[in-house]
């Protein structure tokens, strides 16, 4: 295990001291964001065009704060190369989760919807099959 | 970690203190921070809940013996069907090998003085006893009839036979098991990265550290997502958040991918675990270096990421969409490469090897002859037409018995017989210890071979009644369980009877190269008195065999 | 190897990086240096705040499955959510992730007052989001905007027509808030008055509605138990932190502690945009 590999003047013990000064500015980073994506979201709802925009545009700036808390409040841009590598490698497998998941249910609502216009009365898909195991 | 026990004092002076002498007293167990203890709390807790489960599997053949009512009711057979699947999978099979032998092993192989975090190891020793009351309290309550794997919408609908609260109470026990499981793994994890004294590189692990570091990575990614399912489920029953009931727009096929993105990965919880104790087991008793060590070693981690990407083959006919079928039938095939690397390797390294016959090799060979059956029949599942055939039938119940029991169960008895003297310190008499893993094998396969005829023709699986043409299928199955199930009895005898009658066991009785082979039997309470020496674990060329102790001594 | 396996109880001090023969009075007998001791609990902690990651995981893949094939639900079930609440618990997080960074400096530099200090003022910003998080839930469960089962709308119901005395304290808490923002949520009051001051989705709610708050309740419910537990944490961590216990040397805990912390706030940095803002 090689040592933290953190050049700079406020190394303590055993690992990296964030300067206060950095703390702040994320922190004023981090609301500046925030009010920029509630003003947008205000502003995509005044403006039907730009609807298609809401989500990315969102998720794109939490994603940024996100990765600002991760890299600075939690010293993960100084810390081992390895827990730079379980955390963001861990983003894989929730990637792989929800790509697979998504892919098939969005290939089987056609399935739902055309059980649903057969029988309004229950707008819901079947029963799933009887419990299965490996 | 403030302080240690002052009842765990270890004094150099007094050489035949060990573990198990150096203190006494129920809570020099109870409150125990050592890995051994834990480990050994542990092998008798799951060989507790294997005795259980296997007492509902017994008592379901019998029922099975003839078509119609036997022994019990309808609703009491599908409430034993599913404690003997949970009971099995969820208190034996995954912590049996993984907590059990390896919480004892681990920190010794590895060449250190405990696991990284002795108290989450020990809390997570309680968070099994207290997801094992939760069974234990669904099982008393009578009613919990779901399967093991708690599908919805039937495990969700307030109008099925199962009580809300046996529902609950065995989630809620998935629930806690599933933390146990957790940070079992995480300590593993922790502690094979920092906790590995000079000289031991990773190259230089013995493959069962390998196969455990693969088993607790699936174990930290996977266990959390039952964790959530579960917990949604406890949610749907106690409120009715409908995200799995299609009554208020939820979607029961979810629940599915929710469970096998989890539970698949947890099939290579329960096996790699035994690849790696089968990979002891055969380099030792053929006393030669281990063959295509790295192969091994990248097939373990290969299989723990593969497993992660063909969960949807449990789901070809649950109403999963076309496309994902064929690419989770197309990756499963790609997980059999890995599984053959193992057994290809074994082979390899048994040839004109100067085999020890004793029983834990048998056991090893047991495990390569009915986990390449179970493997290969997994091959025709992940077929789609054929699985659409053989879905929900017999032959599901056999492949996966092959691999779970075949597979795990052996690795398991193989592995506790071959670190029997380490953890007891007695030699167990290897003549029952054969006969065992003869009854094992005679009775698995007489038990469940019976059962890909039945899958093929056609009987499904979970059914109290039964066609008569099925009959002597379903008889021989049963005969098959009463002598599996005396195999089992007759090893966990053996077990017990060595540690009254038992000789003192060497240090070396196998003539293994690793490092638990060099501390005494039992170990002292941090392992080692002086630091041993780490060298290549496969080399048996260091090796001599010291008539004067019946075992083996290191001659460099 | 060293053969004492109780602890002695040396001074704290004696343990500067000499040696390993020494140990601390916290460090455990197993391990060699501080160093591997600090190590070995960071990398768990990674591996437990992965593990943490993938138990979220679970509801957000099925807030997108919900989310992309039935818009509607989450356009119309938004309007009953109050951006205002959501911002304000936003910052006071974010705040809060800050003072507790800065609690790990003051404790990895020995500074005790400001170890307690910024430990006290973290928890008082946790207890201030489960507060607007009370009043949020309560305007939610007397409008009936509850999950799929308990699902009854009743803005049209004359029984609401005259706000009980929550609504009224509510409105103390928000004006208060608010005033004490400043200007960080102007932008957030003004979506709050354009919409009314009873806020409220707009026409009648689409088929399974109920599932948006199923979602939202899930959601926010889970990260709220994230957010007690990290409260017994930090109180945990404070008391030890007024017995003197952290240092250059020993501040393990506490990084931990704040390693949890920041992944509570991250969570709710998703779970803002996702249910208050986007539609």
């Amino acid at each position: 295990m090689s040592s933290t590999a953190a050049h700079h003047d406020e190394e303590h013990g055993l690992a990296h001291a964030m300067p206060v000064r950095a703390l702040l500015t994320v922190f004023t980073i981090l609301v500046v964001l925030t009010v920029l994506t509630v003003s947008i979201s205000n502003f995509i709802r005044a403006h039907e065009q730009f609807h298609a925009w809401g989500v990315p545009i969102a998720m794109f700036i939490a994603t940024i704060k996100a990765i600002l808390v991760v890299l600075y409040f939690m010293h993960l841009r100084y810390d081992k190369s390895l827990n730079n590598l379980i955390f963001f490698f861990c983003f894989a497998f929730v990637f792989l989760f929800m790509i697979f998941t998504l892919v098939d249910s969005l290939q089987y609502q056609t399935d739902i919807e055309n059980y649903a216009a057969v029988q309004p009365e229950t707008p819901a898909p079947a029963a799933a099959a009887p419990a299965k195991a490996p | 970690m403030a302080t240690v026990d002052t009842t765990t004092t270890y004094s150099p002076d007094s050489k035949p203190v060990n573990y198990l002498t150096q203190s006494h007293g129920f809570l020099s167990w109870a409150m125990t921070l050592d890995h051994k203890r834990i480990g050994v709390m542990y092998l008798v807790a799951t060989s507790v809940a294997f005795l259980l489960g296997g007492t509902f599997a017994i008592l379901l053949r019998t029922e099975l013996w003839a078509p119609g009512h036997t022994i019990v009711s309808h609703d009491t057979y599908n409430q034993l069907f599913t404690l003997h699947g949970a009971v099995m999978v969820f208190l034996f099979i995954i912590p049996g090998i993984p907590a059990a032998l390896g919480n004892f092993m681990l920190p010794i192989m590895l060449g250190a003085k405990d696991v990284a975090f002795p108290r989450l190891n020990l809390a997570s020793f309680y968070f099994w006893c207290v997801g094992a009351l939760f069974f234990l309290s669904a099982l008393l309550l009578t009613g919990l009839d779901t399967g093991w794997t708690f599908y919805t919408p039937y495990s969700t609908t307030e109008y099925n036979t199962s009580k809300d609260e046996a529902i609950i109470a065995a989630t809620m026990g998935v629930f806690v098991l599933g933390f146990s499981s957790i940070f079992t793994g995480l300590n593993f994890l922790v502690t094979i990265h920092t906790m590995r004294p000079p000289g031991m590189g990773w190259f230089h692990m013995p493959l069962f550290l390998w196969a455990t570091y693969s088993t607790a990575l699936i174990q930290v990614l996977a266990t959390p997502v039952l964790a959530i399912t579960v917990l949604l489920i406890i949610v749907e029953r106690l409120m009715g958040i409908g995200i799995f009931n299609p009554v208020y727009g939820g979607d029961p096929v979810l629940y599915q991918h929710f469970f096998w993105f989890y539970s698949h990965p947890a099939v290579y919880i329960m096996i790699l675990p035994a690849f790696g104790v089968i990979s002891e087991l055969i380099s030792v008793n053929c006393h030669r270096h281990i063959f295509g060590y790295r192969f091994i070693a990248y097939s373990s981690v290969a299989i723990a990421l593969l497993g992660f990407l063909v969960w949807g083959h449990h789901m070809f006919t649950s109403g999963q969409s076309k496309i994902a079928s064929v690419v989770f039938s197309a990756i499963t095939f790609s997980i059999a490469i890995p599984s053959a690397v193992k057994i290809f390797n074994w082979l390899a390294t048994m040839y004109k090897a100067s085999i020890s016959f004793n029983a834990p090799f048998l056991y090893a060979l047991s495990f390569m002859f009915l986990f390449t059956i179970g493997g290969l029949t997994g091959l025709f599942l992940s077929t789609l037409n054929t699985d659409v055939h053989l879905h929900d039938t017999y032959f599901v119940v056999a492949h996966f018995h092959y691999v779970m029991v075949g597979g795990s169960l052996t690795a398991f008895f193989g592995g506790l017989f071959h670190w029997w003297p380490k953890i007891s310190g007695k030699m167990y008499s290897e003549f029952p210890a054969k006969v065992s893993a003869f009854l094992v094998f005679i009775g698995f396969n007489l038990t469940f071979f019976p059962q890909f005829v039945m899958g093929t023709r056609g009987m499904p699986r979970r059914y109290y009644n039964y066609l008569p043409e099925f009959q002597s299928f379903h008889q021989w199955s049963t005969i098959g369980a009463y002598v599996l199930g005396l195999g089992a009895i007759v090893a966990f005898a053996t077990l017990v009877h060595s540690m009254f009658r038992g000789k003192k066991a060497p240090t070396n009785p196998w003539g293994g190269a690793s490092l638990e082979w060099q501390c005494p039997s039992p170990p002292p309470l941090e392992n080692f008195h002086e630091a041993p020496t780490v060298g290549d674990c496969y080399d048996y060329d260091r090796l001599r065999y010291d008539e004067k102790t019946e075992g083996y001594v290191m001659t460099k | 190897m060293s053969d004492h396996a109780v602890a002695e109880t040396t001074d704290a001090h004696a343990s500067h990086g000499h040696g390993h023969h020494e140990h601390g009075p916290f460090q455990a007998h197993h391990f060699e240096t501080p160093k591997q001791q600090f190590d070995a609990g960071k990398f768990g902690m990674w591996l437990f705040l992965v593990q943490e990651v993938l138990f979220f995981s679970g509801l957000f893949v099925f807030y997108a499955i919900y989310r992309i094939n039935h818009p509607e639900i989450f356009e119309w079930g938004h309007q009953a959510l109050d951006t205002t609440y959501g911002a304000i618990n936003t910052i006071v997080l974010l705040f809060s992730s800050l003072t507790m960074a800065w609690a790990v400096r003051c404790a990895q530099l020995g500074k005790k007052n400001g170890l307690v200090f910024f430990l006290v003022v973290t928890l008082a910003c946790a207890g201030i989001f489960l507060g607007v998080k009370y009043v949020e839930y309560s305007a939610k469960f007397e409008h009936g905007y509850l999950w799929a089962r308990y699902f009854n709308p009743t803005s049209d119901n004359p029984h609401v027509a005259e706000p009980p005395s929550i609504s009224k304290e509510v409105d103390k808490v928000v004006e208060k808030v608010e005033s004490d923002l400043g200007d960080h949520s102007a932008a957030a009051h003004d979506a709050h008055s354009a919409e009314g001051h009873h806020h409220g989705p707009v026409g009648p709610p689409p088929p399974n509605a109920g599932v948006f708050f199923s979602i939202y309740f899930t959601m926010t419910g889970l990260h709220a138990i994230h957010v007690i537990a990290g409260i017994v944490a930090i109180t945990w961590i404070l008391v030890r932190s007024v017995k003197g216990h952290f240092g250059p040397m020993y501040f393990g805990p506490v990084d931990y502690v704040g390693l949890y912390w920041h992944l509570v706030d991250l969570v709710w940095i998703y779970l803002f945009p996702m249910l208050y803002l986007i539609e």
